[in-house]
Formats: structure tokens, sequence, C-alpha cells
């Protein structure tokens, strides 16, 4: 049996085509649904992404907060399935994620994965594609979705929406954080985070500033391993999701519904 | 493409908060020109607000310990054994349990494991066999201590220990004291079964006072199951765990509970609340609002610190404020008999806990006839018939004989459930 | 018995409270609705010795539980903002001294404050109180400790006094933080 998904040409036509979709969307995408299914960080979790895919039969658009790759077996896979759905329903929103970049694919099973197929050629082109990835998605003007969390200094979503495409690393000081970033308790300000150079922990006081300065209700972001699949930070204002298998926990699908929050766990 | 103009107002309320605390006084306002004293009664449980989660959370910790001095032979301890077996079987998996035998020595079944291989532990609890005599404080001692480090991380520690036998290795109630002292501020809750008619009543329900655990005495092996299924229901039905309730006065003074025991750190009223489940958490207390200017009145400040289903600490607190005022008929109108009823039934039976425990039982017939009267104003059934029953237990027996077991039975489910 | 000087209601004489309107024995009648300030009224002792005729402790006294007689224990207490295990992160650990006057962490079960962490070395570093001060204490870790300060994290050499607030980082994975 042919595994469709996996011809080279059909790949490569796609991440071509996929990268064109991305780089017509704003850093910031601004969307206006009443029904939405927030998956998380999947790494390669097929199955996890196809449970959010089924949701479009009941009229939902999908989020994709990023990380669709490296980590667990399947990852090409999980993110040409997706890619397909974007480009077939037009209601699959993907932003971008830190594993969407340079810096970890080589070590964390996506580019192994390309070599395997005999697709390593096209690991350029998927850059290209990454780097052309919204980094945020505005939802109902009261909620963000991000990967990782806010940017040191006077943030506003101004400047995501002033985040340049195209840049692979990414070098922007703002759009690394953005993807890098983790929110702590009993912290003040920003804190230099374990994860990498350039990362910070946000705190609680900076994180309210943000939400009430940019009039914002909820952040919504993936990056970190949530054993319970979905976890909140700050009172719930912050709520984490985190759909992959490869962490041996539940994953979590978050569903918004006509104004209300509701978790899918799976184990 | 589907869109929507709306806008939504997100409200946090229905998705974050876990618990709901209710806190009700027996008046909103109190005399400007004199202390006026307060009844209040809080009840805590948790909120489900999440649809498509149906377990509680798992991470809980249950430590069983059986005595297995020579006097539990035969069918007592067979009880017993099959009751741990069925608890261990029911427990949710995700937990952790413990379970010690305990007579000259404590003997480890089992030390906060987990239940993957519930056919070991049964094997394990199935070898348990009865010999020796009942160094409970020893057991004691060792099984605090070994909780110590894991109680910090755990979700919350429930112990359930049954005895039928005076203690042999230790038998003064303050060096008891002082280890349940130390097991409260570990957040273990000890829930203490008494069986039979030998063992110590004062030092067992000691220990589970302190902890706020609960106290059984019962005659009927067959309720050793029943209980531990009890607990294991609860557990499996958690949504808040590790909770502690931390009362702050602000102008009030006098704080009194009535039913759970708070630890006081100056102006702060400290209490180990443990595992949330469905089953609400009562609190039943007074407290004195002192004379002053007319206007609000900020009395007391409660948060409750606690961990949600995924290990995150959660805090939610309410203000209990009052309204000072010279207007007496403000005061005669807004009284509420019922906290009022509630609460003296609890503070009688407490007082009538206390002088049966010191041998007053003149001073406690008295109060529980007061108990007993405010029981018939709540018009609560059960509340009536437990307060009348107590009432004749001391009344039909010769002073200075009463029977305490089963005494304090009824009165530690007074105070923690409530009837 | 005693009447309520503002309801009427009669008391027991072992109550110092009015079972009814819960006004304290003894206070004056009540004034009609006016705009004068309420004269200052002189707070009684509430500590009435029981007029009943056994010798029982006051009405209102709860039987002692007695908490621990031992004076306030010193308590340091931290909370883990950032850990390799998940589980960690946002716990909050009472360290305390009464016991023990250093309080050794590393990744060895042996350390009173075990931090599972590769980075961090089997013995790490000691948390001391000395004359009333907490003071930290590197030893000779392979990966270091650190103090955040003024924007970066500072290797920790020899003896440092720690405050309420220091953030410290211990190895390349572990970030703490002194609460109280």
């Amino acid at each position: 049996m042919i595994d469709y998904l996996l011809v080279p040409d059909y790949i490569g036509d796609l991440v071509v085509t996929l990268k064109d979709y991305f780089s017509k969307e704003p850093s910031l995408l601004e969307l206006k649904y009443d029904r939405v299914a927030i998956v998380g960080d999947t790494h390669g979790a097929i199955d996890v992404s196809s449970l959010a895919f089924d949701k479009l039969h009941e009229g939902y658009c999908v989020i994709m907060l990023g990380d669709l790759i490296d980590r667990g077996p399947e990852s090409l896979r999980n993110l040409v399935f997706s890619m397909e759905m974007k480009f077939l329903t037009d209601k699959v929103f993907i932003i971008r994620g830190n594993h969407e970049s340079s810096i970890t694919p080589p070590y964390y099973g996506f580019l192994d994965e390309l070599k395997e197929n005999g697709i390593d050629y096209l690991y350029d082109d998927f850059l290209s594609m990454f780097a052309s990835i919204p980094y945020g998605i505005l939802l109902n003007e009261m909620i963000l979705c991000l990967h990782g969390g806010i940017a040191s200094g006077e943030f506003t979503l101004e400047d995501i929406r002033n985040l340049r495409k195209g840049d692979i690393v990414p070098d922007d000081k703002r759009g690394f954080e953005i993807l890098w970033n983790d929110p702590r308790e009993f912290i003040e300000g920003f804190l230099p985070s374990t994860r990498a150079e350039g990362a910070y922990f946000f705190g609680r006081d900076v994180f309210e500033h943000f939400m009430e300065t940019n009039n914002l209700s909820h952040l919504i972001r993936g990056h970190e391993v949530k054993m319970n699949g979905i976890a909140d930070n700050f009172n719930g204002k912050l709520i984490t999701v985190f759909s992959s298998e490869y962490h041996g926990g539940k994953k979590g699908i978050l569903i918004l519904d006509n104004g209300k929050f509701i978790k899918i766990i799976r184990d | 493409m589907e869109e929507s103009g709306k806008k939504y107002k997100y409200t946090l309320i229905n998705y974050i908060t876990m618990l709901d605390i209710k806190l009700e006084s027996s008046n909103d306002f109190s005399f400007a020109d004199s202390s006026t004293r307060l009844f209040f009664t809080i009840r805590i449980s948790g909120r489900k607000e999440n649809v498509h989660q149906q377990k509680g959370i798992t991470g809980n910790w249950l430590i069983i310990v059986i005595d297995q001095s020579s006097s539990m032979v035969g069918e007592k301890l067979e009880t017993a054994k099959q009751a741990a077996i069925s608890a261990i079987n029911e427990l949710n998996p995700g937990n952790y349990v413990s379970i010690y035998s305990f007579s000259d020595e404590v003997e480890v079944v089992a030390d906060h494991t987990s239940l993957n291989d519930v056919k070991r532990l049964e094997n394990g609890i199935r070898e348990i066999t009865a010999h020796g005599r009942t160094a409970l404080f020893k057991t004691m001692d060792f099984i605090i201590n070994k909780a110590r480090p894991y109680a910090e991380d755990a979700g919350s520690v429930t112990l359930i220990m049954l005895t039928d036998g005076q203690p042999t290795d230790v038998t003064d109630i303050h060096r008891y004291e002082s280890i349940a002292g130390m097991a409260a501020e570990y957040g273990i809750k000890i829930n203490s079964i008494g069986i039979g008619s030998d063992y110590n009543e004062e030092i067992i329900k000691k220990i589970s006072d302190i902890t706020n655990g609960e106290f059984y005495n019962i005659v009927d092996r067959s309720q050793i199951g029943t209980i531990f299924g009890s607990y294991v229901q609860q557990l499996n039905k958690t949504v808040a765990t590790s909770a502690v309730m931390s009362l702050n006065l602000r102008e009030g003074t006098d704080f009194k509970s009535y039913d759970q025991n708070f630890i006081q750190q100056g102006n702060q009223y400290l209490l180990n609340i443990g595992m949330i489940s469905d089953i609400p958490f009562l609190i039943t207390g007074q407290v004195v609002v002192p004379p002053g200017k007319e206007g609000i009145v900020n009395v007391m400040n409660i948060s409750i610190d606690y961990k949600d289903e995924n290990g995150s600490s959660k805090s939610e607190s309410i203000e209990f404020k009052i309204t000072r005022t010279n207007d007496s008929k403000k005061i005669f109108s807004g009284t509420r008999q019922d906290i009022i009823n509630a609460a003296r039934v609890k503070m009688n039976v407490e007082k009538f806990e206390y002088l049966t425990s010191v041998g007053d039982i003149t001073g406690a017939t008295k109060a529980i006839g007061e108990a007993r009267k405010a029981a018939e104003a709540t018009k609560n059934i059960k509340l009536i018939e437990s307060t009348r029953k107590l009432e004749n237990i001391v009344s039909s027996t010769p002073t200075g004989k009463v029977d305490k077991k089963q005494i304090y039975n009824e009165t530690s489910r007074i105070k923690k459930k409530g009837d | 018995m005693w009447k309520c000087s503002k309801c009427g209601t009669e008391n027991d004489d072992s109550y110092d409270y009015c079972v009814v309107c819960g006004v304290e024995k003894n206070a004056p009648p009540s004034v009609a609705p006016v705009t004068q300030e309420p004269p200052q009224v002189q707070k009684e002792m509430t500590s009435v010795p029981a007029q009943s005729t056994v010798n029982s402790p006051s009405v209102e006294s709860q039987p002692a539980v007695a908490p621990p007689t031992a004076p306030p224990p010193k308590i340091l207490k931290i909370a883990i903002i950032q850990s390799p295990s998940p589980e960690l992160v946002g716990r909050t650990l009472d360290l305390d001294f009464s016991i023990f006057q250093t309080i050794s962490i590393g990744r060895n079960p042996e350390n009173l404050l075990q931090m599972p962490d590769g980075s961090i070395s089997r013995r790490h570093a000691l948390i001391e109180l000395k004359d009333d001060k907490f003071i930290i204490r590197d030893l000779q870790s392979t990966n270091g400790t650190y103090i955040f300060e003024s924007g970066y994290f500072t290797k920790i050499e020899g003896d440092r006094n720690i405050n309420v607030g220091d953030v410290i980082k211990l190895g390349e994975g572990t970030v703490i933080r002194v609460i109280q």
C-alpha cells in the first residue's frame, strides 16, 4: 500500500503551497469563531491531531499551537497531515512553535525522518515554510494564542503584528521569546530561563500588565509538558495545552464553545 | 467561513474556580456600642467545571494501619484484612497506598506504593497474622516520620488506623498529643477506628482530633469494611488536594471553631483540610466583633490554598465583612436563627465532650441538654436523634461509668458530619 | 440568669454573650438610632469565672489542645521556580532549621533537599543558619551555584547571605527562590 502522504513530489508541492498560504497570513492572525478546538504541542502525535480535526465536521475550526514536529515518531506525517487539512478545509490555523525552526530538527528527530524518507533535500524548503508561519492568533479580540509566552520589555500586540516573516531561527529577540518563554509563579518580571540563551521566565506581574494593556482575557499556549494534558497559571488566565504522546502523560484538547471552555483529556 | 461578530465576555468564574466557599453568619450586623459575638458556618465543596473529566484527582495517599496484636486474632483481623483488600481494589489507579500492621513492632506490608500490582499487595495483606502486644506510640512515631517527606509532595494523606487494645508501650496522652501535632503539621489526617471495649478511647480520639480526622467506635466488625469504603469513595472523587485554610482575623477577635482543630499563629489560624471531595467540608465557629464606629467592618479573611488536578497551587479567598450599627432593629431583623441553632448544637456538643472526658457528668448532662434543645430548633431529625441518644446515655448510667467510647463515636460524627 | 440589655432575652449565667442577638453581657441598653458617635464602651474582660456549681471551666473555653510549646522554629520557605521534573515546578518547601543548622542540597538522596537534576552535583550546596542569618555555600559543584542580581545569574564564591526574594540557580536546570 502506498503511503500517499509521503510521496516526495507531493510533499515538495505541499510545502511550497503552504509556505505561500502562511506568507499571506499576518504574523498576528485575527480570527472570529464561536467554536474552536485548540491543540497544543503534538510532536508527531497524529492521533491527537486527528481528534481535533474530527471537530471540523461539527463546525469547529482548529488552532494548532505549534511544535508539530520532533520528539515523537511520525512527526513528518503529523506535519504533512496537518498541512493537508489546512489546505483542504481552510479552517485549520497553525502558529509557530520553537521546534518550527532550524535549531531543533537536526537533534530532535525531524531531520532524521526527512533523511529516512529520502527527502532531506526538502529541508531548506521546510525551514522556509516554518519561517512563514504566523507567530500568534488573536481570537475574538480577547484570547491570544502563542506558543511559549509573552516577550520581555514593553510588549504589545502591535509588536507581534510587526514581526517579520522569513526569520528562520528566529533572530528577532521578540520572535524568539514568543516561541521559548514560560510562565512561572513566585517570580516578578523576567528571569533568564534554563531552556535556552535568550529565553525567559515571566511572572504574574508582567503577565497581568500585558493582558490588561492589551485588553485580553486569556493567553493560551503550549510549549510545556503537562502530564495531565491541560494546566493553567495565574488564576486561570493563562492556559497551557499539551497534546503529545511521547511524554507518556495525558493529552489535552481545549474546546471553546460559545463562551465556555471545555477540556478534553485523553489517557 | 463561519464567523461571528459577537464579542464574548470570557468569564473566569466558570472555568477556573475549583471550590465553592460559602460563609454564612448569624447576622450581617453588629452593635456599634458593644462587643457582639457572631456564629458562622463555612462550607467548602468542589465545583465540577470540566464537563469531560469524570474521575477525581489522583496522586492521593491512603495509609492503612491495622492492629495485629494477639487480641485481634480470628474474625476481627480477617475482616480488617478483607476491608483493606477491598480498599486497594476500589481505589483509583494513580493513587498511592501504604499498609502497615503493628503489634510489638511495625510491619511494613507496603510503603507508598502505586496500585500497579494489586495482587502483590493483596498477598502481603493476607500474610498478616495476630501475635504480640500493642506498641501504639512506636508505631505512630514510625509511620508519621516515614510519611513526612512524601506528605509535602503528596496530594493529601489520609490515614486510617484500626485498633482494639490499650497501648502497651506509652500511655501518657501528652506524648501522643505531641506526635499528633507533628502529623497535623505535615498535613496527615489520622482517622481512627476503635473496636471492642478494651482500647483507650481518650488517646485514640485525641490523635484524631488534633489531626482533624474522624473517630469511630465500632462493636460490629462488619462496619470496618463500610468505613474503609467510605474513605476510598471520597479519595476517588477528590477535586482539590493538600487544602490548607488560613483564617486571618482583621477586626474580629476571640475566634473559635467547634468542630475543627486550628493551629494558631498570632492572628492567623491554620487548618489542614486535606482533600476536598464531593462531600462538603464544614467549619462552625464563632468570632467577636468589638465595638467601634458604625460602618462596614472587615472581620476576617479566609483563604484556602490547595492543589488542583495538575498539582498547580491555587488559592481562593473570601472576606467576612459585617456592618456595625446603632440601629438595634437592623440587628434583630437580620438574625439568622438557623445558623445560631446549628452553632449552638456544636458548641454544646463540644462542651459536653470535654466535660465527659474530665469526668464532670453533671456539667456534661446540662451541656447535652442544651445541645438537644438547640438541635430540636434546627428540625434536623438526625441531629435531634443523635443528641437525644447522647442525653440518654449520660442520664441512664450511674455517674462515673459512662460509656465514653459510645459517646465519642456520636460526638465525633456530629462534629464532622453535622448530624 | 441575666437579661440581655438589648433584646431582653434571659440567658444562662454561664453565657458571656446573648444567645439571640450576640451582644456581650452587661452591654449598655439600646440607644435610639442617632447621628452622634456611639459612646466609647469599655471592653470588658471576657474571662469571667463560671458561676455554675461545679468546677467546670467557663462556657466559651475550648478544651486545650496543646500546640507544641517550643519557640517558633526557624523556617526558610522556598519555591521551586524551575526543575527538570515538571511535578516539582511551582512547589513550595519549608526548610526547618530548628533541628539541623545546615541543610544540604544535591542530587543524591542523603541530601536533606534532594533535587533530581543531572546537572546538579551529588553534593552541590549547603544552606546554613549562622547567627540568625541564612547563608548559602557552593560545595565545589561541577556546574555552579548562582544568585540572580542586576539582571544576571552571578556565580557564588564562598559564603553568600541569602535574603527573602533571592533567586538562586543550581547547576543548569534548577532555580529556586526564597519566599519567606
